[in-house]
């Protein structure tokens, strides 16, 4: 009877564990949604790459209350076959910064994900954030400290040049390498690799051959390898023609 | 088969990237040459349909994408006025065998008749080359080849990379969208869009 119970456990178990929690550290108020995956399973990041759909959280709150989202985490990259795809395995945990002029808003967040392994099942639910028990921050300072940092500005810059993108880094520091964070700009690759050009790093990037709009920004992460030890950056530049 | 490559690793293990030639075809220019195997027991020749438009929809009856487009009509239903509209349609499985999707001729005859597709037949590339040449990413995914043999369309089925059946009302459906724009002459507005759906078992 116990193993059966085990067994039809196992079997109803769902593939994605979703929670939101308060956190509140004494100056001001955190909304962390954590999605926890099955293991060998995964779910897409904001870029899905070649293949999947964006995990996505959409907030319904009181009046006033906004939710300010902070930066995602860097996925992982999964290789199925030579379809790269942007994903997170185990844990996905995404901060939201609340402004409220209430001291009690009333706020849910509806979560969407797609989670695979061989085959894929969507879901989603529906989370209402309880304001009354914040928990302590440091229980999520692992995820808060993996947020990609703002890139210094005025160090960095984005050409389009025909079929190509090209960052350029001014004064380079270590190695870097780049992951898009948009869908559909770049093509989706393991994250590319810079490489010296005079006194700066360059970055190449072929263009996305399903992409069919104009960007004006460029979104991603750069990847920063330095006496080994690793940096994470979040850029996010206008983009310059070279023509 | 999934491999994840974590970024520590990957960093010491990638040379300096390059961008690649792109292995996608381009719009606009002439789609890859093929003569496929047909779950009817034919060969086709895509040699043979110049004149017509020609459309090829990657499909895996088990992906959710593809039971949203199907269990919702929506597929049959752009099938059917893509036959009205002179184009011939024809699905295309890439999965190898053993992977989800993967089935034997009957077992394809068998569902095109079970869901009341109206492609003309299922193309069996369980070695993917078909879906290579096209960049088959996805199901599903929709490619369109112009009466001249070249490539106007590649890319999703609409506007909405959702699982849910009940986006497909505000959708625009990019598939017949292309086919009317190239008929009447015109250039095609969205001639690529990002296929969004199940990775295409390879």
């Amino acid at each position: 009877m116990v193993i059966l119970s085990a067994i039809a456990a196992l079997v109803s178990a769902p593939l994605v564990n979703a929670r939101a929690d308060a956190i509140y550290d004494g100056k001001e108020i955190l909304v962390a949604i954590t999605l926890d995956i099955a293991k060998g399973y995964h779910i897409y990041a904001q870029n899905p790459g070649d293949t999947g759909i964006p995990t996505t959280v959409n907030w319904s709150t009181s009046t006033g209350a906004i939710l300010e989202p902070l930066l995602w985490p860097t996925p992982h990259v999964v290789d199925a076959d030579g379809l790269i795809s942007y994903c997170f395995e185990d844990r996905l945990r995404l901060f939201y910064r609340l402004h409220s002029a209430s001291k009690s808003p009333t706020i849910t967040a509806k979560v969407s994900w797609l989670v695979c392994k061989e085959s894929c099942t969507p879901g989603s639910t529906s989370l209402k954030v309880d304001l009354s028990k914040p928990q302590p921050k440091a229980e999520f300072t692992k995820e808060l400290d993996a947020i990609p940092k703002s890139f210094p500005t005025g160090v960095a810059k984005v050409i389009k040049s025909g079929g190509a993108y090209t960052i350029q880094i001014s004064k380079p520091n270590g190695q870097y390498s780049f992951l898009s964070t948009e869908p559909n700009v770049v093509a989706n690759t393991a994250p590319v690799q810079g490489y010296p050009e005079g006194d700066k790093t360059v970055i190449r990037l072929e263009k996305n051959a399903f992409a069919n709009s104009q960007p004006t920004r460029f979104r991603g992460i750069l990847i920063q390898k330095l006496n080994n030890k690793r940096t994470d950056w979040a850029i996010d530049l206008p983009i310059v023609s070279d023509s | 088969m999934l491999t994840t490559i974590t970024i520590a690793a990957f960093a010491t293990a990638l040379l300096t990237q390059q961008p690649t030639a792109s292995p996608s075809p381009k719009i606009g220019e002439p789609a890859p040459t093929f003569v496929a195997n047909g779950a009817d027991g034919k060969t086709y020749d895509l040699a043979s349909y110049k004149g017509k438009f020609v459309v090829l929809e990657w499909t895996n009856k088990d992906c959710p994408f593809v039971k949203k487009h199907y269990g919702s009509n929506n597929m049959q239903q752009t099938q059917a006025k893509a036959k009205e509209l002179g184009a011939v349609w024809f699905s295309v499985c890439s999965s190898a065998p053993g992977k989800q999707g993967y089935l034997d001729a009957a077992g394809f005859t068998n569902n095109l008749t079970k869901v009341g597709s109206k492609a003309v037949t299922v193309f069996m590339d369980p070695e993917g080359k078909l879906g290579h040449m096209y960049a088959a990413k996805t199901t599903p995914q929709i490619a369109i080849i112009d009466p001249s043999g070249k490539l106007i369309y590649n890319g999703a089925v609409d506007d909405k990379p959702s699982p849910n059946p009940e986006d497909i009302a505000g959708a625009k459906n990019y598939v017949l969208a292309a086919l009317e724009e190239a008929i009447a002459g015109k250039s095609v507005t969205v001639a690529t869009s990002r296929p969004y759906g199940c990775s295409v078992k390879y």
